[in-house]
This record gives structure tokens, C-alpha cells and sequence, in this order.
């Protein structure tokens, strides 16, 4: 039987006896989609692949803990809250946020966000990764990870308010490039 | 809230499911910091148990070759130096027998085995005997060492001086002497008489003057003439049936007697030695040490071996017994119990009211310096001086009486806290609860047993004197009461529990000429230096 049609119980099992080339498969199963979490929290890919490492060896270890559910969303989760941690060990970048705010202020946001559709995904990230860390994390979580202001504001240490703002102009900012870039194209 | 999460939403279908390119790197790592744990289980898995397993068979070996003094003083560091002298003395002995197994003893190691062994044999009481016969079995003479401590060395080497001292040297005169061990005295035999005692697997062989060889068996006692003198080869044989002249001429050949100063030498007649059946002693000894269960075979040959000389230096007793010691401990004591002998005071008779409580709680910590000298082994002479602090609360509560009949006499000090609870008007019951704060200064002389000699345990009854009490401010205010205590004690840390009794006047005085009756328990730390 080919790895890749392991189920995840079964994976789960071998991971959980210590097999090696069972380990693997489960992190190249989940790996690249959780480099993408990483990236979205961090500002570095070396940073990225840290976290990576640490959210694994943190999912392999309490790979008994795991009791039912979505394989990926508690991975996920594992990762999101490893970054989380990180984050918060590096508030000072979270204030930094602030200081950017004036600048978006002044672009006004489209209402929708159709021109999401119309743009590639490694274009998006790559938009995103300019984005300053605190507005990353908080359209992270609230765009893409689907967490409210609410769970934002606890995971970050924040005001809700402060997560809506960021939010808010976090989509102003990707949406200023995609104007910037459609301009520069046209 | 809603409109939000349709903005979020194309997000959301564009990046949850985005992948990223991850470095072989990162798996790396992972496996790198996956294996830390494992590794370290593993390493308590196998080296824990190899370690455990070192450990005791490093004990079984250092019981069976080194073992334990059972006279040693309790003191850790005494134990070490006593250990360290008989380390030494088992290694003096120890070294030359295992030489020979592999060769011949020479003169001086043979005397060194002796010597030492001879020290080790004075711890008999009875001095050497002179009278004894030589027939005697070297098997009894020895028993004292053989069963000492188990260390087959040592029993090996203390046969050796007595069986050895019967080998008989000759005098100018041609006479031999028979030279024990310890008497310094020889005892002349005649010329033709005089016969060479051996050895062997417990039967004394000896030759007669005709030369023919006897053998006696210790047990019976009876005298054989050996059927192995044909065996003896015919060169060395000594023509014992020679004419006296000859002898007398030869003997002069003969080395003297060795005296104090002179190392010995092998006896000879001529220039031959003296034909006698080489003694050999085969000691199977075994054990058990971890998985292995060793097994060795010690043949000792003793051909050459001289009797011993010199004088046998006494071991000395209790050498580290008689010792100071200095510490100090750090204690902490709770009440146990506590009864109030209420007596009549004045117009109120405390004994006629029904006391309903009267309850004294207390918690004393202790600091003390001690001293003390070991006199014996097991016994020691002390005395501890430290300051006590403690916080005392009595409850006293009464069905009846009135706040006026209690005489609060005023305590100095600056601790004290009354509180009066009750309506002795309603309900005719009156509750005093006084908290007192004590300092006082003590002194308490005492005595130490040991309970067992190599039982670290010791027993301390003392006799607590308060020798300043800080709330009078006065000297040698009372004698506090006897004390025991229970004390283990292992190189420089002590630990122990105390009792301690009271019987002393009541500091509080709400009822004058009180006397108190308390028992204590605690634990007591300290440090010998």
C-alpha cells in the first residue's frame, strides 16, 4: 500500500508507535500548508520555517492528545497558536502597527473584495508579507483562519477594536497594491 | 458582522488552502529535537540499571575486600581513617600473598606477611602460650582470625607465622631450637632428636633423627611412619644417622639462629637447604559481584618462608573513640498536651470550677551550638546551649465565675495579647484566651548512647536548664525538664526527634503558682563541624 492512501488513522497509529518514515509522511502531508500559516505570522521565511519546525515537534509530542476531529484543523491550530506564542514574545512589532495606520487612512476601501479573485495567490502572499506584523496577524486569524475579533483580541492581547481597525486596514493595504499594481500593468 | 465575513471569505478561498515550499531543513530539526527525548530514555533504559548495577557491585566489592568497622567511632570522618588503616594494613597483607601465587616468597615479603599477621593476631587476649604443644593444630591457633570478618587473606596469613615458627633452626652447638612466635625463647633439642614439623593438608609431618619421615594427624593424634619418605629424592635427603662429629662439624656451617636485627635465612645443613615437604595451602575462594560470578584459586607456596621476627606491635584501640565534636542544630517543637495544675488563689478557687477547656498551644523553634566528646564508641558527654522563641496560646474556659476572681498579673512582655469572650452574667461561662510570646536562654548538659555499635542511632536524655528567661529578665529562672532524644547521624548532618518535658511555673501567672506539665515532640537539624 503507497503512503499517500494511509488514512489518517492509520497514520495517526504508526506516528503514534514512534515509526519514522511515518512521521515524515504525516509532515510532508501537512507541511507546505502549514508553511503558509507561518509565513502569514511571520516576517522572514527562515522565521517561517522556525515555527514550522517547533509546531511540529509540538504536534509529534502530543500526537497522543489528539482525539477525533479534523486531522489538519488541529494541526493547524497547533501551528496557529505555536505562532501566536511567538508573536506574542515580539509585541513590540505589534505596536509598531500603529504607525502605518495614518497611511492607509487615506485610501478608501472598494466595499468588496472581487479583485481578490482576479489576483494569483503567491501575489497575494507576497502583498501580505509587506504587510506590518500586527496587521498580518490580525487578517490572518480573522480573513483566513476564520477566528472573530472576539478570539483575536484574547490570542493577541488586544483591544477588539484594535483587531477590527487592523483588519479593516490590512484589506486597505492589499487592496491599495492591487490597485498599485493594476495601474503600474495598465 | 455578517458583510465581514464575505469580505473574509475570498480571502479565506484564496489562501487557507495556499502551500508554501518547506526546506529539507526543517524535518531535520524536527527529527533533531523528536530523538532529544528519546535518547534520554533511552539512556535512563541502559544506563540507569548499568549504573545501579556498578554501584552494587562496587558495595559487594568494597564489603567483601574493605568491609565495615564495627568498632569505628560514629563519626564519618573517624570511619574514614580507621577505614583508610585497615584499607592499608589489608593491602599490606593482601599484596605479598598474591604475589605468590605467581612466585616464591622472598625472605623480606615472607617476613612482612608475618609481621602483619602477627598484628592482627594480638587482638587475642590470652598471650602466646609457651607451653603449648607443638603438636597442637594450627587450625585451632588460628580460629581467632579466621573468623574475623571473612577476609580469607587475612586467615591465610595468620597460619603462617605459626606453622612457620615450628620450623626448626639449629645453634652452633648442633643443637636445634625450636623458636616460637611471641616467646622469644628457643627451646634446645637434642642433637639426634630434633625434627623439622611440616605441613600438609592438616597432617604434621616430621622427620625423625633417623631421617625416615612420620607423619601425626592432628585429629587422632596418631603417628605413622610415611611410606612417602621412599619418594623423597635420594640427594636431598640428609644423612641424619652421620656420626655426632660430623654433625657438629657440619652444623657450624649452619647459619645462627636469626636474632632481632638480622634478616632470617632459609635454614641449611652444608650447603644444602634443608629437605623439608614444601607447605602449600589451596584457598578456592568466590563470590558474586553484579552478573559474574568469579572464582579464584590461590595456591600459596611457602618453602622458603622464615619465622617470624621482630616484636608484634599492639594495635591501638579506640584510637579515633575519644573525640570533640562541635555542631550546632536548629529545632523546631510543638505541644502535644498540655494540663494545668490550677491551684487556690486567694478568695477564688480555681479547682472548684468546672473547667470546661484548657488547652495550651504552642510552637518553640530552637537554635543551639553543642558540644560533645566520645568518650567510647558508644558513649559521649555533651551539652547544648541555645535560645528558644515561641508563641503560646492558652484557651481557659469555665462554666461559671466572673471576670474580677481572675488575677491578671502583668507580664513583661511586649507580645502579650488577652482577649476575654463570653457574658459570664448570661451564661455564666467565662473564656480567657492569652497569647504570649517567650524567649529564654538554656543550657542543657547530656549524655549519648549509642544503640548499636554500627548502628548509627543515638539516644540523648539531657536535662534542660533555662538559664535566662527573657520576659523577667532574670537569670537561672527554672529548670525547663528532662529531654530525649533520637538522633541518626550520618558524617557531618545529624537528624533527630526530641522530647522534651516541662514542668515549670506558668510565665502567664493568671493563676498564680500554676505549675505546667507539657510534652513536646520535634525534629532537630544539625551540623556536625
Amino acid at each position: 500500500m503507497s503512503k499517500n492512501h494511509l488514512s489518517e488513522e492509520e497514520l495517526l497509529g504508526a506516528c503514534r508507535s514512534g515509526d519514522r518514515s511515518m512521521q515524515f509522511e504525516f509532515y510532508a502531508r501537512f507541511a507546505r500548508k502549514m508553511m503558509a500559516v507561518c509565513r502569514r505570522f511571520t516576517t522572514t521565511k527562515m522565521e517561517a520555517e522556525d515555527q514550522l519546525q517547533e509546531s511540529f515537534v509540538l504536534v509529534f509530542l502530543n500526537i497522543e492528545q489528539y482525539r477525533g476531529g479534523s486531522l489538519e484543523g488541529w494541526v493547524r491550530r497547533i501551528v496557529v497558536n505555536q505562532c501566536i506564542n511567538h508573536f506574542r514574545k515580539q509585541k513590540q512589532k505589534l505596536i509598531w502597527v500603529e504607525e502605518i495606520s495614518e497611511e492607509l487612512d487615506s485610501i478608501t476601501y472598494a466595499g468588496d473584495n472581487s479583485w481578490v479573485n482576479q489576483v494569483d495567490g503567491e501575489q497575494l502572499m507576497l502583498w501580505i508579507d509587506t504587510l506590518p506584523l500586527g496587521a498580518k496577524a490580525v487578517f490572518t486569524l480573522g480573513a483566513i483562519e476564520g477566528y472573530n475579533h472576539n478570539e483575536i483580541s484574547k490570542m493577541l492581547g488586544i483591544a477588539e477594536s484594535t483587531s477590527r481597525s487592523q483588519l479593516t486596514r490590512a484589506r486597505l493595504a492589499l487592496q491599495k497594491k492591487y490597485i498599485e499594481t493594476t495601474n503600474a500593468s495598465c | 458582522m455578517e458583510n465581514e465575513n464575505n469580505q473574509n471569505e475570498e480571502f479565506k478561498n484564496k489562501l487557507f488552502d495556499f502551500e508554501e515550499p518547506v526546506s529539507d531543513l526543517v524535518w531535520e530539526g524536527i527529527t533533531g529535537k523528536i530523538d532529544k527525548p528519546n535518547k534520554r530514555r533511552k539512556w535512563v533504559i541502559w544506563w540507569l540499571p548499568a549504573l545501579c548495577l556498578f554501584l552494587v557491585g562496587s558495595g559487594l566489592v568494597f564489603h567483601k575486600y574493605v568491609g565495615f568497622e564495627p568498632n569505628a567511632s560514629e563519626s564519618g570522618s573517624d570511619q574514614i581513617q580507621v577505614q583508610s588503616v585497615e584499607k592499608q594494613k589489608r593491602q599490606a597483607i593482601e599484596k605479598p600473598v598474591a604475589s605468590a601465587k605467581t612466585k616464591d616468597l622472598t625472605v623480606s615479603e615472607s617476613q612482612e606477611i608475618i609481621r602483619i599477621s602477627a598484628d592482627k593476631a594480638s587482638n587475642r587476649k590470652e598471650p602466646p602460650n609457651e607451653n603449648k604443644k607443638p603438636d597442637q593444630a594450627p587450625s585451632e591457633k588460628s580460629g581467632v582470625n579466621s573468623k574475623s570478618n571473612g577476609n580469607r587473606s587475612v586467615a591465610q596469613a595468620s597460619i603462617l607465622p605459626q606453622i612457620l615458627s615450628d620450623v626448626t633452626s639449629f645453634n652452633k652447638e648442633g643443637i636445634s631450637e625450636n623458636k616460637r612466635k611471641g616467646s622469644g625463647r628457643t627451646e634446645p633439642v637434642s642433637g639426634r632428636n630434633f625434627k623439622i614439623r611440616t605441613q600438609q593438608n592438616g597432617v604434621l609431618s616430621r622427620r625423625n633423627a633417623t631421617g625416615s619421615l612420620e607423619s601425626k594427624d592432628s585429629k587422632s593424634g596418631e603417628t605413622n611412619e610415611m611410606a612417602a619418605n621412599a619418594l623423597q629424592p635420594e640427594s636431598n635427603k640428609i644423612a641424619f644417622n652421620e656420626k655426632s662429629e660430623n654433625l657438629e662439624a657440619k652444623s657450624k656451617l649452619v647459619s645462627e639462629t636469626p636474632n632481632e636485627t638480622q634478616a632470617p635465612q632459609a635454614p641449611t645443613f652444608g650447603s644444602k637447604p634443608i629437605d623439608y615437604l614444601p607447605i602449600k595451602m589451596a584457598v578456592l575462594e568466590t563470590g558474586y559481584i553484579g552478573k559474574s560470578i568469579p572464582v579464584v584459586l590461590n595456591l600459596i607456596p611457602l618453602e622458603t618462608a622464615p619465622a617470624p621476627t621482630g616484636p608484634i606491635k599492639e594495635k591501638p584501640k579506640d584510637r579515633f573513640a575519644r573525640k570533640w565534636h562541635f555542631g550546632a542544630s536548629a529545632s523546631a517543637l510543638g505541644a502535644v498536651q498540655q494540663v494545668v495544675v490550677v491551684r487556690n488563689v486567694g478568695e477564688w478557687n480555681a479547682a472548684s470550677l468546672p473547667v470546661l477547656s484548657n488547652i495550651k498551644n504552642s510552637l518553640v523553634f530552637e537554635g543551639s551550638i553543642f558540644a560533645s566528646c566520645s568518650l567510647t564508641s558508644r558513649f559521649a558527654l555533651g551539652a547544648n546551649a541555645g535560645l528558644s522563641t515561641w508563641k503560646e496560646t492558652v484557651n481557659f474556659q469555665t462554666l461559671s465565675g466572673t471576670k474580677s476572681q481572675f488575677t491578671l498579673e502583668p507580664i513583661p512582655s511586649p507580645t502579650i495579647e488577652t482577649s476575654f469572650q463570653g457574658n459570664p452574667i448570661n451564661d455564666q461561662r467565662f473564656t480567657q484566651s492569652r497569647t504570649t510570646r517567650y524567649t529564654s536562654f538554656w543550657f542543657q548538659p547530656k549524655l549519648a548512647f549509642k544503640l548499636a555499635k554500627n548502628w548509627p542511632v543515638w539516644l540523648k536524655p539531657g536535662y534542660q536548664i533555662m538559664v535566662f528567661n527573657v520576659q523577667t529578665a532574670s537569670w537561672a529562672s527554672g529548670i525547663n525538664g528532662p529531654t530525649v532524644e533520637l538522633s541518626f547521624r550520618k558524617r557531618h548532618l545529624e537528624l533527630g526527634f526530641k522530647c522534651l518535658f516541662f514542668r515549670q511555673r506558668d510565665q502567664i501567672r493568671f493563676v498564680p503558682q500554676s505549675k505546667v506539665n507539657s510534652f513536646w515532640l520535634g525534629t532537630t537539624v544539625g551540623w556536625w563541624f
